[in-house]
C-alpha cells in the first residue's frame, strides 16, 4: 500500500478506537460499586503486602503481567490514588459486556 | 502579504481545530469531565491531523479534516454522562459544514467516515455503555436516523464543494485567459517599439544607399565604355573561331563519310573492310580502333563459324550415339523383362518344390510312424515265437513222459507174456492181450518218437523264425532311424528352398528396379536425343548466321564451309 492509503487507514483506525478508549479512560477516576479495581501495574511497584497493609486484598488466583485485580474499599482506593496508581473500575469492564451496566452508569456521577 | 498567503484553507481549518482544542479543555473543566482522556483525544486527533497535513501535502485537506472532527469527538466525550451530551452532537454537523472551506470532496468523505466509524465503534463495541439496557434496537434506529442526516448533509456539502470548485476552475481559466491577453498586449507593444526602431534604422540605411547609388552610377558609365571595347574584340575573336569551326566541320564530315562507307560494307557482311586512308591527326585514333575492332570481329566470326561447324558435326555424332544407346537400352529393357518373367517362373517352380518337399516331409513322418508300428508288431511276433518255443519244450516233456509210459507198458506187456506162459492153458488168451498191449505200447512209442521229431523240427523252425524276426526287428529299427533322419533333412531342404525363393524374389525385385531404371534411361536418352536435335538446329542456325559474313581469304563463309 502507498503512504497516503496508510495515512487514511490510520485515521480510520483512530476514529474506531478513540471513542471506546476515551470512554474507558474517563471511568478511571470513578468508584466501583463493588470496590473492585484493575490496578495498572506498570508504574510504581505494588507488592501484595502493601495492598494488604492498606486494608485491601488481591482478587484471583494469579497476577497478570501488566495489571492486577484488587478489592479496595473507598479508603484504600483513595490511598492507592494518592500513591499515583491508575485504577480502572472492574464494573466498567463488566459493563462493556452488559453486566451491571445500568448500575455502573448510575454510579458514574460519584467520585 | 506573506501572512495572507499563509492563510490557506488547510491552515485556517487547523487553526480552528486548535482553538476548538482549547474550548474542549475549558468545557471539560466546566462540566467536570475526566480531563486527561478528553485532552488526550483532542490533542491526539489534532497532532495526527497536523502530522498528516505536513508529511503528505496531497493529504493536507484530509489531515485538517481529521484534526477538526477529532475536536468534535473530544467535545462529546467531555459531555460523558452529562444531560447535554446529545446536544453536543450538533458540533459534528457544524464542523462538517466548516470543512467546505477546504473545497475538498475527499476531505468531506473522510470526515463523514470518521464520524460514522466513531459512532459505530461505540454502538457496536460498547452498546451497554451507550444505550440503556433493552433499548438497543430503538437507539440503533436513532443512530440510523442520525446517519441518514449525516449522509444527506455530506451529499449536500459535496455538491456545494463540487460547484465551488467548478466556479473556481472557470474563474481560474478566465484569469489565465486575461493574463494571456495582457501578455499578448505587452508583446504587441514591444513589437511595435521594435518596428519603430527598425523603420528609423531603415531610413538611415536608405540615405546611405542613395549616396552609394550615385557613386555606383558614375562607375557604371565607366564600365559601359570598357564593355563596348570588349565587345568589339569579342566580335573579332568570334569571326576567327567560326572560320576554324567551318574547317573542322569539313574534316569531321570527311571522317564521317568514310566511316559511313565502311559501316555500310560491314552491314553487308564484309568483314574485310579496312580504312586505309589516314584521318586528320585528332581522328587517327578512331580509324586505328575501327580497323582493330573489324579485325577482332573478323577473327571472332571466323572462329564462331568453325566452332559451329564442329559443334554441328559433334552433335550429329552424339545424336547418333544416343539413338544407338537408346535402342540398346530398349533391348536391355526387353531382356530384363524376359529375365524377370523367367525368374517369376523359377520362383513358382521353387515354391512348388517347397510344397512337394513339405508333402514328402509329411509322408516321411507317416512312414516313420508305420515303421514304428511294424517294429511293435514284429516284437509281438517274436514274443509269440518265444511262447511257441516254450510250449514246444513242454510238449517235448509230455512226449518224453508218454515214451516212458509206453516203455513201462511194453515192459508190463512183456511180463504179462511171461506170466501168461507160466499160466498154462489160461495163458494163451492172456498172452494175446499182452501182445496187443505191447503192440499198442510200441505204437505209442513210435507215435511219441514221431511227435518228438515233429516237435524238434517245429522248434528248429520256430528258432529260425525267431532269428528271422530278430533280424527283421533290427532291420526295422535301422529303417526307423533312417526315416527319423528324413524330417530333419526335409526341414533343411524346406529352409533352403525358402531361402532360394526369397533370394529369387529379391533378385526379381532388383531386376524390376533395373527395368525401371532402364526405362528411365531410355526416356532420358530420348530427351537427350531431342536436346541434341535442338542443339544441332541451333548450330545450323549459327552457321547460317556466320555465312552472311565475308572474311579475309576473299570468299564468303558459306562457300568456305561448303
Amino acid at each position: 500500500m502507498t503512504k497516503p492509503v496508510l495515512w487514511i487507514a490510520a485515521a480510520f483506525c483512530l476514529a474506531l478506537s478513540v471513542g471506546p478508549l476515551a470512554l474507558l479512560a474517563s471511568t478511571a477516576s470513578k468508584a466501583d460499586p463493588a470496590d473492585l479495581y484493575l490496578v495498572i501495574d506498570v508504574g510504581p511497584a505494588l507488592p501484595a503486602r502493601q495492598v494488604a497493609a492498606l486494608g485491601g486484598r488481591d482478587v484471583g488466583p494469579t497476577r497478570g503481567a501488566l495489571a492486577r485485580m484488587v478489592h479496595a474499599p473507598p479508603a484504600v482506593r483513595q490511598q492507592l490514588l494518592d500513591a499515583g496508581h491508575f485504577l480502572l473500575p472492574a464494573g466498567a469492564l463488566a459493563a462493556i459486556c452488559g453486566v451491571g451496566a445500568d448500575r455502573f452508569t448510575a454510579s458514574l456521577g460519584k467520585t | 502579504m506573506t501572512y495572507l498567503k499563509s492563510l490557506t484553507p488547510v491552515n485556517m481549518v487547523l487553526a480552528l481545530a486548535t482553538l476548538l482544542a482549547l474550548a474542549v479543555a475549558m468545557t471539560a473543566l466546566i462540566v467536570g469531565a475526566a480531563l486527561i482522556p478528553v485532552i488526550a483525544v483532542s490533542l491526539g486527533c489534532l497532532g495526527f491531523g497536523w502530522a498528516m497535513a505536513r508529511s503528505q501535502p496531497k493529504l493536507a485537506p484530509i489531515g485538517a479534516a481529521v484534526a477538526l472532527m477529532g475536536q468534535a469527538i473530544a467535545f462529546t466525550t467531555a459531555f460523558q454522562g452529562h444531560p447535554w451530551q446529545l446536544d453536543s452532537h450538533m458540533l459534528f454537523f457544524a464542523l462538517l459544514a466548516c470543512l467546505t472551506g477546504l473545497r475538498s470532496i475527499a476531505a468531506l468523505l473522510v470526515a463523514t467516515v470518521i464520524v460514522a466509524l466513531h459512532h459505530v465503534s461505540l454502538s457496536v463495541l460498547m452498546p451497554s455503555l451507550i444505550y440503556p439496557p433493552g433499548a438497543f434496537m430503538e437507539n440503533l434506529a436513532r443512530t440510523k436516523f442520525h446517519a441518514v442526516i449525516l449522509v444527506v448533509e455530506t451529499i449536500a456539502l459535496a455538491a456545494t464543494v463540487h460547484h465551488l470548485n467548478r466556479v473556481a476552475r472557470e474563474m481560474q481559466a478566465q484569469t489565465k485567459a486575461l493574463e494571456a491577453s495582457l501578455q499578448d498586449a505587452d508583446a504587441a507593444q514591444r513589437q511595435a517599439l521594435a518596428s519603430k526602431e527598425l523603420a528609423e534604422t531603415a531610413q538611415h540605411d536608405a540615405v546611405e544607399a542613395q549616396t552609394a547609388a550615385e557613386a555606383a552610377l558614375e562607375q557604371a558609365r565607366d564600365a559601359q565604355e570598357v564593355r563596348r571595347l570588349a565587345e568589339k574584340e569579342k566580335q573579332m575573336a568570334d569571326d576567327a573561331r567560326r572560320a576554324a569551326d567551318a574547317a573542322k566541320a569539313r574534316e569531321q564530315a570527311d571522317v564521317v563519310d568514310r566511316l559511313r562507307f565502311a559501316l555500310t560494307r560491314l552491314e553487308g557482311g564484309d568483314l574485310t573492310i579496312r580504312i586505309t586512308q589516314a584521318f586528320p591527326a585528332e581522328y587517327e585514333t578512331l580509324r586505328s580502333e575501327f580497323n582493330a575492332a573489324m579485325q577482332t570481329l573478323e577473327d571472332m566470326v571466323s572462329v564462331v563459324a568453325q566452332r559451329s561447324e564442329q559443334m554441328e558435326a559433334e552433335v550429329r555424332e552424339i545424336s547418333s550415339a544416343t539413338n544407338d544407346l537408346a535402342r540398346r537400352t530398349e533391348v536391355q529393357a526387353a531382356n530384363l523383362t524376359q529375365t524377370s518373367d523367367a525368374l517369376n517362373s523359377l520362383t513358382r517352380s521353387v515354391q512348388e518344390n517347397a510344397l512337394s518337399v513339405e508333402e514328402a516331409h509329411r509322408s516321411s513322418l507317416g512312414a516313420q510312424s508305420s515303421a514304428q508300428a511294424s517294429g511293435t508288431v514284429v516284437a509281438k511276433a517274436s514274443e509269440a515265437m518265444q511262447a511257441i518255443k516254450t510250449e514246444a519244450s513242454e510238449i517235448a516233456k509230455i512226449v518224453t513222459l508218454i515214451e516212458s509210459i509206453s516203455f513201462q507198458t511194453n515192459l508190463l506187456a512183456l511180463n504179462a507174456g511171461v506170466e501168461a506162459a507160466r499160466a498154462g492153458e489160461a495163458g494163451p488168451g492172456f498172452a494175446v492181450v499182452a501182445s496187443e498191449v505191447r503192440g499198442l505200447a510200441q505204437r505209442s512209442s513210435d507215435s511219441a518218437t514221431s511227435i518228438r521229431a515233429l516237435i524238434e523240427r517245429s522248434g528248429a523252425e520256430v528258432q529260425n523264425g525267431s532269428d528271422q524276426i530278430i533280424e527283421t526287428v533290427g532291420s526295422l529299427k535301422t529303417v526307423e532311424s533312417t526315416i527319423s533322419e528324413i524330417p530333419a533333412r526335409m526341414n533343411l531342404i524346406t529352409a533352403s528352398t525358402q531361402r532360394q525363393s526369397d533370394q529369387i524374389s529379391s533378385l526379381n525385385g532388383s531386376i524390376a528396379e533395373m527395368g525401371a531404371v532402364t526405362q528411365k534411361n531410355a526416356a532420358m536418352f530420348e530427351e537427350t536425343n531431342a536436346a541434341c536435335t535442338k542443339l544441332a538446329d541451333g548450330a545450323k542456325a549459327l552457321r547460317a548466321l556466320t555465312q552472311h559474313f565475308q572474311v579475309s581469304d576473299g570468299v564468303a563463309l558459306s562457300d568456305k564451309v561448303a
